[in-house]
C-alpha cells in the first residue's frame, strides 16, 4: 500500500461558560459590619451595596455576592475564607 | 486593661498589670484551641461541591497559613509589650497597618469559643446560669468583641 495519509478533521465545539456563583453564608459570630467591610475590600463594592449584601446573608442566611469566570471565582471565594467568611462555589443555575 | 482609640486610627491598649497580659495571651490560647480548625468551619460548606477535595487538598493549607500568619503578629506584639513592661503595667499600640491582624485574631478566638461552647447570640446567654469555665469563655469572647468593635469603629485599617 503506498504511503498512508492521516487526515484530520478539526471540530468545533462551542460551549458557553457557565458562570459560577460565589455565595457567603451566615455565620452569627460574624459583625454585620464586618462583612459589610469584607465585601468592600474584596470586591471593590459600595457601602450601599456591600450593605445589602450583608443584609442578605444574616436575613435568607447566604447571599451570591460575585457571578462570573470559574478561577476568579475560586480566588474570591480563597480570600472570603481568609476574611473567615463561610464561602461556597455553585454553578449558576 | 483601658481601651482608646488614637487619632492616627489605631487602637491604644493600656495593660494595668500581668493578669491583663494574660487575658491578652488567651487570645491566641482560645485561636488556636484544640479540636477547632478554622478553615474546616469557613469551607466546610463548599462540601457539597465536586471541586471539595481540592479545596481540601491544594487551598486549605494556604488559607491555614493565612490564619497563622496574622497570629504571629498579634503573639509578638504582645509578647515584646510584656517584655518591655516586664509583665506589669505597660502600653500596647494597635497601628492601622496591623488591625487586621488583630481583628482576624480575635475572630478566630471568637469562632472557636463559639465552635466548643455554642453560646449563640450573646444577648441570649445568662453568665449566672453557666459553670464558671463556660462563663469565663462566655466573658472572653464578649472581651474579644469589644476589642473588635473598636477596631471596626476605627475602619480596620
Amino acid at each position: 500500500m503506498a504511503g498512508t495519509e492521516t487526515l484530520t478533521r478539526p471540530r468545533e465545539d462551542t460551549a458557553l461558560d457557565v458562570p459560577w456563583n460565589v455565595v457567603v453564608h451566615d455565620d452569627p459570630v460574624n459583625l454585620m459590619s464586618y462583612v459589610t467591610w469584607v465585601l468592600m475590600k474584596i470586591f471593590g463594592y459600595n457601602e450601599q451595596k456591600a450593605t445589602l449584601m450583608m443584609m442578605q446573608v444574616h436575613q435568607l442566611g447566604r447571599s451570591i455576592v460575585w457571578s462570573g469566570q470559574r478561577e476568579k471565582a475560586e480566588f474570591y471565594a480563597q480570600q472570603l475564607q481568609i476574611h473567615q467568611l463561610k464561602t461556597s462555589l455553585e454553578k449558576a443555575a | 486593661m483601658k481601651l482608646a482609640l488614637t487619632a492616627a486610627g489605631g487602637l491604644r491598649i493600656e495593660v494595668e498589670d500581668a493578669d491583663d497580659w494574660t487575658l491578652l495571651l488567651g487570645i491566641l490560647h482560645d485561636a488556636q484551641s484544640p479540636g477547632f480548625d478554622l478553615a474546616s468551619h469557613v469551607g466546610g460548606v463548599m462540601r457539597q461541591s465536586s471541586d471539595w477535595l481540592d479545596w481540601q487538598e491544594f487551598v486549605m493549607p494556604d488559607i491555614r497559613d493565612g490564619y497563622q500568619e496574622h497570629l504571629k503578629v498579634v503573639l509578638t506584639a504582645i509578647e515584646s509589650g510584656k517584655l518591655e513592661a516586664a509583665g506589669g503595667p505597660g502600653t500596647l499600640w494597635i497601628t492601622r497597618d496591623d488591625a487586621f491582624h488583630w481583628y482576624s485574631s480575635l475572630n478566630q478566638a471568637r469562632l472557636a469559643i463559639e465552635e466548643l461552647h455554642h453560646f449563640g447570640p450573646g444577648e441570649n446567654v445568662d453568665p449566672l446560669q453557666l459553670t464558671p469555665t463556660r462563663a469565663a469563655a462566655f466573658f472572653r469572647s464578649q472581651f474579644y468583641c469589644a476589642i473588635q468593635s473598636f477596631l471596626l469603629d476605627q475602619g480596620l485599617g
